[in-house]
């Protein structure tokens, strides 16, 4: 276990086949986006912090990235330490 | 001694006055920062109602009130100066008002919750509304000098506000206002010690409150800034106070927020300190220096105009902190125009730009006013993003957005160059509404301009989050839509609108959901779709200028239900609250007016006369002082100018009118002049005002604060007439009925600014002036009928 700022991810361990984000950010971490694995699968709520969020999947085949809007959510804000430790 | 008395008096009610609207508008700019302008706006009326309530009391209990009168004034001044300072604590206190998010969170809407707030905001100013009243009552022979004071007061205090918003925090101000009262009871005590000293004793009581209490609300829960204070190492860096709102910048090493950007990014995005106006977040200071930065902002949505021509002269219209201004350096552009009104936000762009400077000019101005004054072509013209992140879904429902209607999109498209693009961004909702509404504003600006294949002039892509549209003046060249798919594919966006092609369905990157049905309905003008859809997605106009407003007033019980059963995300709680308010208000008014008729008799024709008359007065003049103010908001650039000008300039020459009548005690033929006066000037308006005023938009400001006085005092001026004459026929005919007929006059005076309102969002503000004209013929028409 990792204690840390979840959008960095966790790079040491990267990359991943399943990528599971439980708390709403502004954008999709480009730090998670790399350490996804080819062919991996990603979920995270993208948004606003308190009125909704979009479910959105992200999938990486091939280096190509597809995302996909599931359904509207609302999730507490990603944040951590800030540190990228 | 009569004078030494009216002096004493008249010095009282414009201390009362001044501290009372100096109240009302502090509370509103409160309120405008713990929940939201929609929920502040409201204040205006429940301030009145606050005086509607007054005029009901001393109905009841006239006899007691004359008989007690100066220990009653005293008495009610010290209360209304308490009430000031007990307020000044519930609103630190968290969850005691009802807080409009909370219809989020709930399937049924808190009616007594909404209603002990009204009550709680209102208390304040029934007694000090209460004194000018007995004042009223008291020296009815001479109303019109006491009216006089009363509405000088009222003037001198909202222009006293806009210059203690420059020096004092909101709350500060709140504290420094219940002086006011307290000053006027002085005044009132004659040698009546206990009440001077009580009155010594309270101020400086107030005086150690205001040196340490907080000059900071409680703020919702659920605001920008609470919810990113939430942070772990968030915290407020910078607070700034002013009449365009409460400035605070807020520094957090976890907060990131960047626009629309590629999937393709890879690189750090560095945390960013963001700035709130009014504890809602208008953006972040970026560094403009920093190569990171302007590398992000390459690898966005905003950059497709950039990538498909090299335009040279770039505008961005409400630039706020500068987002755009990033975009268009990070393309090394040279010459780049930012409007933004707000000067504080102005200078921060100035401070971070540096030596940036020369490329970048700042325009403090409204984006529309400085389009129309500006004699420059634009090869770019860059509008804000809508809705950025859905932020501000269904809370600004009630704001006036004058850049996005079609006469706005008409402004901005003479402003381009020939080779011009106009490009706008819009977060994408469920069930589609901004993205729908602004391409039906743009798509009708170009049909007015006689364009015929819009599918050759528009273009839009989206990506995971928004959805980008441009508008060209010329069509799009075949390399154009191919440097267009390009920037689609390297970027891992997709192009939803393709010039020539049209709309197509394209989703090899970006799964969202399906707008392309809605897209081409709209684009070909399917006059059913606007009808079916369920909400309102009709271009907004200039009398009509609620961008953010989409619920059909038909159909609010249909979308409740949708929204409770979590088929749709969010709902217009803005035009709700609005609804919900006018009906609680209205029960209210109703019970208050028929209050007194246990005291004063059954319904008989001198009551229905009063009635009409004062209700005509009140709701007429209310109708007026809406559209002024909503035009002036766009001829002045500014709603705190707009409301302090109108304001006062209506005050103060009403107050002159009725010190006129009282001099002049004009005859029947007078009178009739008068109200014909009055009806000729607003209609006046419905044919000349809005042509006049984008006539002479290119003004000078001190022209312009000329012109605001001089269109809207005059009116006014005939307009302060017949309250006193009210008054003066009632103190003949039926002296009892006074308090009645002032009562009467301020409940109207509560529904009309929200019917107002509720009229301009349905059927638009030249609706509103005439249904100030009917008032007003109302008002005729009952004095014309004699009992």
């Amino acid at each position: 276990m990792k204690i840390g700022d979840g959008y960095y991810g966790w790079e040491e361990k990267a990359p991943f086949d399943r990528i599971i984000v439980t708390a709403a950010a502004g954008h999709i971490p480009p730090p998670l986006l790399k350490q996804l694995k080819d062919g991996g699968i990603m979920i995270i709520p993208v948004g606003s912090f308190l009125f909704f969020q979009y479910l959105i999947l992200v999938k990486k085949n091939n280096s190509k990235i597809i995302t996909e809007k599931l359904i509207p959510v609302r999730f507490v804000p990603l944040t951590g330490s800030g540190n990228n430790d | 001694m009569i004078n030494n008395t009216f002096l004493r008096i008249s010095i009282a009610a414009i201390f009362l006055s001044a501290g009372l609207i100096a109240y009302q508008i502090s509370l509103l700019q409160v309120l405008s920062i713990t929940q939201w302008y929609h929920f502040a706006f409201l204040i205006i009326s429940i301030a009145l109602l606050g005086w509607g309530v007054a005029g009901t009391f001393l109905s009841l209990f006239k006899e007691f009130f004359m008989k007690n009168f100066d220990v009653c004034l005293q008495l009610l001044c010290i209360l209304c100066a308490v009430f000031m300072m007990l307020n000044n604590f519930l609103i630190r206190i968290p969850g005691f008002f009802f807080d409009t998010c909370s219809l989020l969170l709930t399937d049924k809407i808190d009616f007594l919750h909404i209603t002990i707030t009204i009550i709680m905001l209102m208390y304040p100013f029934v007694p000090g509304a209460m004194v000018l009243g007995i004042l009223f009552t008291k020296y009815s022979a001479i109303i019109g000098k006491i009216y006089c004071a009363n509405l000088t007061g009222s003037g001198i205090g909202s222009i006293l506000i806009l210059f203690l918003t420059w020096f004092l925090f909101p709350m500060k101000i709140l504290i420094v206002i219940a002086f006011f009262p307290l000053l006027s009871a002085i005044f009132l005590a004659k040698r009546n010690y206990f009440a001077i000293f009580s009155s010594i004793f309270i101020i400086i009581f107030n005086s150690v409150i205001l040196l340490t209490q907080s000059g900071f609300p409680y703020i919702s829960e659920y605001k920008d800034i609470k919810r990113v204070l939430s942070l772990p190492d968030a915290k407020i860096i910078k607070s700034i106070s002013s009449p365009y709102g409460l400035i605070q910048v807020l520094s957090s090493k976890s907060f990131r927020i960047t626009p629309c950007l590629s999937l393709k990014f890879t690189g750090e995005i560095p945390p960013e300190d963001q700035v709130f106006v009014n504890a809602d977040r208008v953006g972040s200071l970026m560094d403009f220096h920093s190569s990171v930065v302007m590398d992000i902002y390459k690898n966005t949505t905003g950059s497709l105009p950039y990538t498909i021509r090299t335009p040279k002269n770039v505008l961005i219209l409400n630039a706020s902190t500068g987002t755009g201004v990033a975009q268009a350096l990070a393309w090394n552009r040279n010459s780049i125009g930012a409007v933004e009104l707000n000067p504080i936000l102005c200078s921060f762009l100035r401070k971070r730009l540096d030596k940036l400077n020369d490329k970048v000019s700042i325009h403090i101005e409204g984006s529309r006013l400085f389009l129309e004054q500006s004699d420059k072509a634009y090869d770019l013209i860059i509008l804000p993003t809508i809705n950025y992140l859905g932020e501000n879904t269904g809370l600004n429902a009630l704001d006036t957005q004058y850049i996005m209607t079609i006469e706005g999109f008409n402004t901005i498209w003479e402003k381009l160059s020939d080779n011009g693009i106009i490009f706008v961004s819009c977060w994408q909702d469920y069930p589609p509404r901004y993205s729908y509404k602004i391409l039906s504003s743009m798509i009708e600006m170009l049909r007015n301009k006689g364009i015929v294949d819009v599918y050759n002039h528009i273009c839009a892509v989206q990506s995971w989050g928004d959805i980008s549209f441009m508008i060209s003046k010329v069509k799009f060249q075949q390399s154009e839509i191919n440097k267009i798919n390009n920037f689609c594919n390297n970027l891992l966006f997709d192009p939803l609108i393709v010039p020539g092609k049209g709309v197509i369905h394209c989703q090899d990157h970006n799964q969202n959901s399906d707008f392309c049905n809605g897209f081409t309905k709209i684009i070909n003008n399917d006059k059913n779709f606007y009808n079916e859809y369920r909400f309102n997605i009709l271009p907004s106009t200039d009398d009509k200028p609620y961008f953010s407003q989409f619920m059909k007033i038909t159909k609010i019980l249909q979308i409740l239900k949708l929204y409770r059963k979590g088929d749709i995300t969010f709902m217009e709680l803005g035009y709700l609250v609005l609804l919900i308010t006018v009906l609680i208000l209205f029960a209210v008014s109703l019970l208050m007016i028929l209050l007194p008729l246990f005291t004063l008799g059954p319904m008989n024709q001198k009551k229905l006369w009063t009635l009409a008359y004062f209700g005509g007065i009140g709701a007429g003049y209310m109708f007026v002082e809406v559209v002024l103010i909503q035009n002036f908001i766009f001829y002045l650039n500014s709603p705190i100018y707009s409301v302090s000008l109108v304001v006062t300039s209506m005050l103060f020459f009403s107050g002159l009118g009725s010190f006129m009548e009282d001099k002049i005690n004009f005859d029947k033929k007078g009178i009739t002049t008068i109200f014909a006066m009055i009806v000729c000037f607003l209609i006046l308006f419905t044919a000349f005002l809005s042509p006049f005023l984008h006539f002479s938009s290119g003004f000078s400001f001190l022209l312009k604060v000329i012109v605001t006085i001089t269109i809207a005092g005059i009116p006014s001026y005939f307009m302060g007439v017949p309250f006193p004459v009210g008054i003066k026929y009632l103190l003949v005919k039926s002296e009892k009925l006074i308090p009645w007929g002032w009562a009467i006059n301020s409940f109207f005076s509560v529904l009309t600014p929200l019917v107002a309102l509720i009229i301009s969002i349905e059927f638009g503000f030249s609706f509103v002036i005439m249904a100030g004209v009917f008032a007003y013929l109302v008002t005729f028409l009952a004095w014309l009928k004699s009992f």
